[in-house]
């Protein structure tokens, strides 16, 4: 999509709200038009030219009713523009999160969390700024055109003349407004950075104290300080530099008038208030044509600010990115229907073939792999770490992009992503992630759960103490990512939230990284006593093997063995060196 | 809460930039000057062209002008940058005594803050502080300076003029002063509100995984929408209010060019000015809307300022309870400890009561006992974090509150459980910031400690990422291993994970712990049972006093002691077939 039709997209999103913010906008910028009409009229009023009965007050007066009805014309105009703004902001954000959590197909996102927030803010904020020109550039146009050809009226050659400065001025403008950013975006690297450290050095504060490095730290700190000094002044210099060139410009076309123009402001030719009508119009002119200089520059940003956001929405078609759908801003929202368990759902077998997935620019992954998985039957993966485990459940839940097929009771899935989800498949990964909300909603992440299946579903996962202990049981709100509880304790409830599912297929990664032996231990009793559950899991763990209907051995991306723990025990190296290692540890 | 002492902070960290300071001053006064002469040319071009003067008289205002207006840009250019310099060199000297006098403290006064409390202590109090030390003089004083230029111009010019002006001025400033709040009221809204709006997007990305295999996006989308009300209307909310101080500013504003041109014309009507002192009039009114905007805005960040100069001076004013001027320096070897009569309160509440013991020179303790029973006090009396309340601690006969710092910190290594990295190369994490080391020497160091090979392929260049992304839990206690290697100290403090690690690194770590306990007295706190089992002696605290302390071997032989019975529980507790995991979990009343 072309960078003018992205605006037409959005302006397509609130048309009328966008036509009326332009036409006030057009209005709040071209009345000075008059206004320097009427301050020379004024002045020559005062010097006596003109006809003999006019008097200097009547433009005074329309002068005045028109600056102060024009603020209201502004007020209104700017009203308007907010609210089409933040509609718009809104709806550009609305339609990327949708389609990152909710679009069929696999996607990983390629950026870090700061960068694909600053994608959500600053990126989407571009587009609204280019937009931003469309509603300004109507009123722009009609001043530009309309002052110069009140002063060509008055004077053509003076004004061919003070045009050229203006011209340098655009020129200029548009050279130096993307290094204004860049210097802008170190100095934000450079102060994140500085506090960035200083939040490191107290963290650390403790070890900093044993090592008695407080002065090494202090030297580090210095040196990030002085970066951020000498960002902030290029920052500045640029600025103000180019400001300087602006007025400067402004400054040289007024002298400009007064040295060209002396001798004809002598012989009466240009009168005082010819020379108000230049003075007036030039300092705005000078201003506009900067913004005109930006346009180019503004045009580029924000080209690259919406391949950032393609970047970051992986295999987005505009259309969806673009969606014209309205952000429902007001009334009730409607609930969220429950899924029921067609008897299709019922799984009888799940079957993956040659399952293979690649990490990008890596070796990592998973080749060709094949199993099958029988209904009320426990599946553990096991391998050394970093032998595809965590790929193969991610691959085969479709979280990645991979090739293959899964087939669910003989059928195959056309889309992974979204068919291995409640009621047919749960899954707990290796760091499970809760948000910032009640204990209940995050277990029962908005399906209608009755209190009997939380209770059981927060007893199979050996939370029910923990419950107890917490001051607002369910209630507790658990804090930005779940601070709130003890990494245990965060762990047990995204388990809980996977068991509240009662989903035909249960996926887990490596409980064991945050729970304590005998909580763990607890857990595997509960959930082996309750014998209708169908499981896929990776662990390590003896309690987890020996209860194995199957375990699938893996190695460098690949199932090298499967079969009974006691047969891989008596014919695997990689199988007997990961059993004593486990009891060792 | 006392006045806040603007001089002291001032001078302290203007004084050493005192020539640019003079600098500053001397391009600003130059520049206010010529802002109020460049109108002042225009109105006698005016004049002059008016009554028929010479052609070349104009040209030369003309010139004058061109003159006047370049010059004064470049020096108000010249003198926000170097008000910018300045207060940069400034802040920074704030920022890193303050730094400085925090570190000091003891970690009574760090167990109290967050990391999120030090940054807006040090960077966001500062930054406060900073516009009051780079701006307040540029633009308060200036805009001051050229707005009382402008009246006395005016004044003079003629007494009608200089009224209406200063009538002009006054109420301008009333009106914005007393709507000046609404603006930064919305811009304080507004922040609330992205926080909120990005906060939700962040924690969503990061649990991408979690939300689509559990079928949640919908939900999220649901509670998105919650979210983005909230956003919306509060965001139009403030827009809204900084709409109105814009729009009330702007008609104060506007309001002054109608008065400059009524009173313009009723002069010149009445004959009492020239045209070109209208013009000035109106040249003037424009001119000192600038100085208004920033005066009513300095007054607001004086607001602020004072309060982040009461806070910065409130810390300083804090002092740590470690006296740290021993000079006494600890023996080279291995360090012996002896605690006689320790007791130790932490808030009142008694930690450690009558705790007394030696340890031998090279020898290995282990500490047993619950979690809150006084382990780790133990150790941090041991590495001097804090003082006894009572009693005397002694190392190698040195009694610990006379050793000077950097003997006592060269001397005692520690190991704690959760390993504290930085967002930087592995060498600073290893070394602290020590650029002193060379690469050749750590390499050695870490090479005769066994750690040769991993810390060859993590690579000393490696740049960690925050809180030691890109490490695993065993790698960074394999760098805080590799820490104490480097440090060679004679004592050992070890506070062994409790979590346990992937195998690979954990049969690293073993080795390391090996060759870290030759030739030094280690006290370790203990999790694991082949740790412990390197001890010479076992001591159990319970409670904040010493419940056994003896030989392990003995100890072990003895069915009675609590060392015996901790052992028979961790048997047991191997219930799962795999080693057991120790204190914390296996609790000591299985011995009863």
């Amino acid at each position: 999509m072309s960078t003018l039709r992205l605006a037409w997209e959005m302006i397509r999103y609130r048309p009328f709200l966008f036509m009326l913010s332009a036409s006030l906008w057009t209005i709040v910028h071209s009345l000075p038009v008059v206004f320097g009409l009427l301050i020379g009229q004024i002045f020559d009023r005062l010097a006596g030219l003109g006809p003999a009965s006019s008097s200097p007050w009547t433009p005074v007066i329309v002068f005045t009713a028109l600056a102060l009805s024009r603020n209201g014309v502004l007020w209104f105009g700017d009203i308007a523009w907010i609210t089409y703004w933040n509609d718009q902001a809104l709806q550009l954000r609305r339609n990327l999160l949708r389609w990152l959590l909710e679009a069929p197909g696999s996607r990983t996102i390629e950026v870090d969390s700061s960068q694909a927030i600053s994608t959500f803010r600053d990126d989407v904020e571009d587009l609204l700024e280019y937009v931003e020109t469309f509603v300004d550039m109507g009123g722009l146009l009609v001043f530009g055109v309309g002052s110069v050809f009140v002063m060509a009226q008055i004077d053509a050659g003076l004004t061919g003349i003070i045009l050229i400065p203006l011209l340098l001025t655009a020129l200029l403008t548009q050279s130096l407004s993307p290094q204004i950013r860049n210097r802008r975006r170190a100095m934000r690297t450079a102060t994140e950075n500085v506090t960035g450290f200083v939040g490191e050095t107290f963290g650390a504060v403790q070890a900093v104290k044993l090592a008695h490095a407080e002065e090494a730290l202090l030297g580090e700190f210095r040196k990030l300080n002085e970066t951020r000094r000498t960002a902030a002044l290029r920052d500045t210099f640029l600025t103000e530099l180019l400001r300087s060139i602006n007025f400067n410009m402004a400054t040289v076309g007024t002298a400009l008038v007064l040295i060209v123009a002396a001798g004809a402001i002598r012989d009466g030719a240009f009168t005082v208030g010819n020379l108000a009508v230049f003075l007036t119009y030039l300092p705005r002119l000078t201003g506009y044509t900067a913004f005109a200089g930006d346009i180019i520059a503004q045009y580029r940003r924000t080209g690259v600010a919406f391949e950032r956001i393609r970047r970051l929405a992986v295999d987005a078609p505009d259309d969806a990115l673009m969606d014209r759908t309205r952000v429902p801003l007001s009334g009730d929202l409607p609930d969220l229907p429950s899924v029921p368990l067609r008897p299709s759902d019922r799984l009888r077998r799940l079957s993956v073939r040659d399952l293979t997935f690649r990490y990008p620019d890596s070796e990592d992954g998973v080749t060709d792999v094949s199993f099958d998985l029988e209904r009320d039957s426990f599946t553990v993966i096991t391998g050394k770490i970093g032998s595809g485990k965590t790929s193969l459940l991610r691959a085969l839940l479709g979280l990645v992009p991979f090739e293959g097929s899964i087939s669910w009771n003989g059928e195959q899935i056309s889309d992974p992503a979204s068919f291995l989800i409640p009621p047919r498949s749960a899954y707990t990964p290796q760091v499970p992630r809760l948000f910032s909300d009640t204990l209940a909603n995050n277990i029962a992440l908005g399906q209608h759960i009755t209190r009997e299946r939380l209770r059981e579903a927060v007893a199979l996962a050996v939370l029910d103490t923990d419950l107890e202990r917490l001051e607002d049981g369910m209630k507790t709100v658990v804090g930005a990512r779940g601070v709130k509880l003890s990494g245990g304790q965060l762990q047990r409830s995204a388990a809980a939230r996977m068991f509240a599912t009662e989903a035909e297929l249960l996926v887990f990664d490596d409980l064991s990284s945050a729970l304590d032996l005998h909580t763990e231990a607890e857990l595997w009793t509960r959930l082996f006593e309750e014998r209708e559950v169908t499981c896929l899991v990776v662990s390590h763990r003896r309690v987890a093997l020996s209860h194995a209907d199957q375990v699938l051995l893996m190695d460098g991306g690949r199932i090298v063995d499967r079969g009974p723990l006691d047969e891989l025990l008596d014919r695997s190296q990689i199988m007997r060196d990961l059993w004593v290692e486990a009891d060792d540890e | 809460m006392t006045a806040p002492n603007y001089r002291r902070t001032l001078v302290r960290y203007l004084r050493p930039q005192a020539g640019r300071v003079g600098l500053l001053s001397a391009a600003l006064l130059g520049s206010i000057g010529l802002q109020i002469a460049v109108p002042l040319i225009l109105r006698r071009f005016i004049d002059s062209a008016l009554s028929g003067a010479a052609i070349a008289g104009l040209v030369g205002a003309g010139l004058a002008y061109l003159v006047a207006g370049i010059i004064n840009q470049f020096l108000s250019a010249g003198a926000t940058y170097l008000g910018a310099d300045i207060g940069w060199t400034a802040t920074n000297a704030l920022r890193e005594d303050l730094t400085e006098h925090l570190l000091g403290l003891d970690m009574g006064y760090h167990n109290d803050t967050t990391p999120g409390e030090m940054i807006e202590r040090i960077d966001g109090d500062v930054t406060a502080v900073s516009n009051f030390l780079s701006r307040f003089v540029v633009r308060l004083l200036g805009s001051g300076l050229l707005l009382i230029g402008v009246l006395v111009v005016s004044w003079v010019t003629e007494w009608r003029i200089g009224l209406s002006i200063s009538l002009y001025v006054a109420a301008v400033l009333a009106v914005i002063l007393r709507i000046r709040h609404l603006a930064v009221e919305a811009s304080e809204e507004e922040r609330a509100v992205s926080a909120r709006l990005y906060g939700f997007i962040e924690e969503r990305l990061a649990g991408i995984d979690d939300i689509r295999a559990n079928g949640a996006g919908r939900f999220m989308m649901l509670r998105f929408v919650g979210v983005m009300r909230d956003f919306y209307y509060r965001t139009n909310a403030a827009w809204k209010k900084r709409t109105v101080f814009w729009v009330a500013s702007n008609i104060a504003f506007w309001s002054g060019d109608a008065v400059a041109l009524a009173v313009g014309v009723w002069l010149v009507i009445s004959g009492e000015i020239t045209i070109g002192t209208a013009y000035l009039i109106v040249q003037y009114v424009q001119l000192v809307r600038t100085p208004i905007e920033q005066v009513a805005q300095e007054f607001q960040d004086l607001q602020k300022a004072a309060g982040g100069i009461i806070r910065i001076d409130a810390l300083r004013d804090l002092t740590s309870n470690l006296d740290e001027s021993g000079t006494a320096v600890l023996p080279d070897g291995p360090l012996s400890i002896s605690f006689r009569d320790v007791n130790f309160a932490y808030e009142r509440r008694p930690v450690l009561r009558d705790v007394s013991f030696e340890l031998e020179e090279g020898k290995v303790l282990g500490l047993l006992g619950r979690t809150g029973g006084g382990k780790t006090t133990i150790t941090r009396l041991i590495s001097r974090l804090y003082d006894p309340t009572e009693g005397t601690i002694a190392l190698s006969g040195v009694e610990l509150g006379s050793v000077s710092p950097v003997s006592l910190r060269s001397r005692v290594g520690v190991v704690t459980q959760d390993v504290q990295l930085f967002r930087a190369s592995v060498r600073d994490n290893l070394t602290f910031f020590d650029h002193a080391r060379s690469d050749h020497d750590i390499l050695a160091t870490l090479e005769s400690a066994g750690l040769g090979e991993w810390i060859g392929s993590l690579g000393l260049d490696t740049v960690l990422g925050a809180g030691g992304a890109g490490l695993s839990a065993g790698e960074s206690q394999l760098l805080a291993f590799a820490r104490v290697f480097l440090q060679n100290p004679g004592l050992v403090i070890l506070d062994e994970p409790s979590s346990r690690l992937d195998p690979a690194t954990e049969s690293m770590l073993s080795l390391a712990t090996e060759r870290l306990f030759r030739g030094r007295t280690v006290v370790i706190v203990a999790h694991r049972l082949d740790t412990v089992q390197r001890a010479d002696e076992i001591m159990v605290v319970d409670d904040g006093v010493i419940a056994e302390h003896g030989l392990r071997l003995s100890l072990a032989a003895d069915p009675a002691s609590r060392y015996a019975g901790l052992l028979a529980a961790g048997e047991q507790s191997d219930m799962l077939g795999r080693g057991a995991s120790w204190a914390g979990r296996v609790r000591p009343e299985g011995a009863r």
